[in-house]
């Protein structure tokens, strides 16, 4: 490329180092769709139509469509395998790995401190009755997911002690579950430690702190129409009538110093708020949450992190009465915590979108991503309004059929940001049209991800409660009308697309530097 | 920016059509190379701002601008090119 500064400005080259390469397939430039969209094909038919939640299951995919991509590339497939590496060193996806490692970890820590048994304290010191239950559900589900940033972790938490507790209560089962995942969908959107949000801020070329406050304006809209409507169904809907006591449930469960870790997630949020990196804004608090973990005696700090040291180890001897680190059999050696477990968790996926990157460049230098577009603006996004509503239509099917939202996210991303960058749309809104309607439909949908893992923790009640039959576990079919939260702010994001609520230009504000995060 | 106005930001209905003043600096995103004119196109909205100056492979890329003129009711503008900020993502 050629040095188009003018005056002391950076160089292009500076920017995008060495010129790129294209890729010529056979039957022409179209046929460079073929990883992503086998990809795309595969992703469909594990996760939708058999129901393999499984992410390595989706590299696997990936792996494969990228070995059968190569076969349609003319000329030396060096260039194609070249181009893989250059995908996946590619920024975007390095800075959404190490947003990812370190939300993995805060989120785990505060899940070992007992926020949720903070939560349940909470919901009892409320005494709100079996009406009032959902929409309890839904705050407080909500409040946790912005915290630990995973709304499958609160779809696990939440149907595991608020259901069978809400049940006891005379909560109607179905409206109860469809609070659960209106809140996983309030928090998988909004925390700036969620890998939907940081997926949307890297990807727009935004960061995370002024994304995480430019959409609070829509999901408090989308969750006040909610939760009303949590409190209207509540009273119409009947619960079940069972002569146990929810106290006991409750009580068990129950532990009000895991509160504190409210303030662990208000530090993140609001360092993050304040345009600190996100990597420090974790990092404080992760600090925060580890401190009330030990002082409070929430969790030990062998909870946080424990060395399991082979007893054949020449350092058996004293490290046993090391705090965090204990004496094994040897086949039982490791390192585990939640540090450990909270960032391995993310390993499949960050393996998922390093090779989702490769094949969008392959894409890219192929050809086919340009037609794409050219279609979608020639046809379908010809203005601005009509671009915005295309973005909010497009990442809704895109994760209607992909149902692991994140991977449906990565997928969409680029055009959100070259459609969108057509007509200047601002990085912020975006990454909201972007992460709103990628958190709501994983919610929705018999067949989503949130859904089906919340649906196989209630397959596990009966096994757990005398009192709780297979006939009090509902249904994914019967469920997705009542995801009130997801509904409401698929609306808000189509009704802001048709009237320009909300809207803003890259004229209007600039974010922080992508590199700042 | 407040942290209060980094919530209350962006809380009204968007024209289509955005206007900008003479003098003003802005960042935006090169759109195209318009095919009569020949001139580089940055489209904010429905908004179209014609450059001065600036090669064709600044398509795509994020640029800062200067306002030269702009008229209210065409929704044109003239900018010249002042700095090559960064290329487009993806």
């Amino acid at each position: 490329m050629s040095d188009t500064d003018s005056g002391d400005g950076t160089e292009i080259e500076e920017i995008s180092g060495p010129d790129v390469e294209a890729i010529e397939f056979y039957g022409g430039r179209w046929m460079s769709v073929i990883p992503i969209g086998l990809f795309i094909l595969w992703a469909i038919v594990q996760s939708g139509l058999f129901g393999i939640g499984d992410t390595t299951g989706l590299v696997a995919g990936m792996l494969v469509a990228l070995i059968v991509g190569m076969f349609f590339a003319k000329g030396d497939w060096k260039n194609y395998a070249n181009t893989i590496f250059d995908g996946m060193t590619k920024r975007v996806a390095a800075t959404a790995v190490v947003a990812w490692l370190w939300a993995g970890m805060f989120s785990s820590t505060l899940q070992a401190g007992g926020f949720v048994g903070g939560l349940v304290w909470a919901a009892n010191a409320a005494d709100v009755g079996g009406t009032l239950f959902p929409a309890a559900t839904f705050i407080l589900a909500a409040l946790f997911t912005t915290g630990i940033g995973t709304g499958y972790g609160a779809a696990v938490a939440f149907s595991a002690l608020f259901f069978p507790a809400g049940i006891l209560l005379g909560a109607n089962p179905v409206l109860l579950f469809g609070a659960i995942l209106s809140g996983a969908v309030f928090g998988d959107n909004l925390a700036p430690v969620s890998d939907t949000t940081i997926v949307s801020a890297v990807t727009q070329d935004a960061d995370i702190g002024g994304v995480v406050a430019s959409r609070f304006k829509y999901a408090v809209i989308a969750a006040i129409l909610a939760l009303a409507a949590y409190v209207f169904a509540g009273n119409a809907m009947a619960g079940l009538d069972i002569s146990q006591q929810a106290q006991d449930l409750f009580v068990q469960n129950s532990e009000p110093a895991g509160l504190l870790h409210l303030i662990s997630m208000l530090v993140v949020i609001v360092t993050a708020v304040m345009g600190r990196h996100i990597v420090e804004a974790i990092s404080w608090g992760l600090i925060v949450a580890v401190v009330f973990n030990v002082i409070f005696d929430l969790a030990p700090l062998s909870d946080v992190l424990l060395f399991k040291v082979p007893e054949t180890s020449a350092a058996a001897s004293w490290a046993g009465a090391l705090p965090v680190a204990e004496v094994v059999a040897p086949q039982n050696a490791g390192v585990t915590g939640s540090i450990y477990n909270g960032a391995a968790g993310f390993f499949p996926l960050i393996v998922l979108v390093l090779l989702i990157v490769a094949g969008s460049e392959i894409m890219i230098r192929g050809g086919g991503f340009e037609a794409i577009q050219e279609w979608l603006l020639e046809n379908v996004a010809t203005g601005v309004r009509k671009a915005e509503t295309t973005m909010v239509v497009g990442t809704a099917l895109v994760n209607s059929m992909i149902t692991i939202n994140t991977a449906a996210e990565i997928a969409i991303a680029p055009y959100i940001a070259r459609i969108g960058q057509r007509y200047n749309i601002n990085s912020y809104r975006r990454a909201n049209i972007l992460d709103a309607n990628t958190s709501a439909l994983g919610y929705i949908f018999p067949w989503g991800g949130g859904v089906l893992i919340g649906f196989a923790t209630l397959q596990g009640l009966p096994e757990q409660y005398e009192w709780f039959t297979s006939a009090m576990i509902v249904n994914p079919v019967q469920v997705w009308p009542y995801v009130f939260h997801g509904w409401f702010l698929f609306g808000v994001f189509l009704l802001s697309a048709l009237t320009g609520f909300g809207l803003e230009y890259t004229t209007d504000r600039k974010s922080k530097d992508v590199t700042r995060l | 920016m407040s942290m209060l106005s980094k919530f209350l930001t962006g809380m009204s209905f968007r024209s289509t059509t955005p206007t900008f003043e003479a003098g003003e600096e802005i960042e935006v995103y090169v759109t195209e190379l318009d095919e009569k004119s020949g001139e580089l196109v940055a489209q904010v909205g429905e908004t179209r701002l014609y450059f001065e100056n600036g090669e064709a492979d600044i398509v795509g890329c994020r640029v800062l601008a200067t306002v030269e003129s702009f008229d209210d009711a065409e929704h044109r503008g003239r900018v010249t090119h002042r700095k090559t900020l960064s290329q487009g993502s993806f």
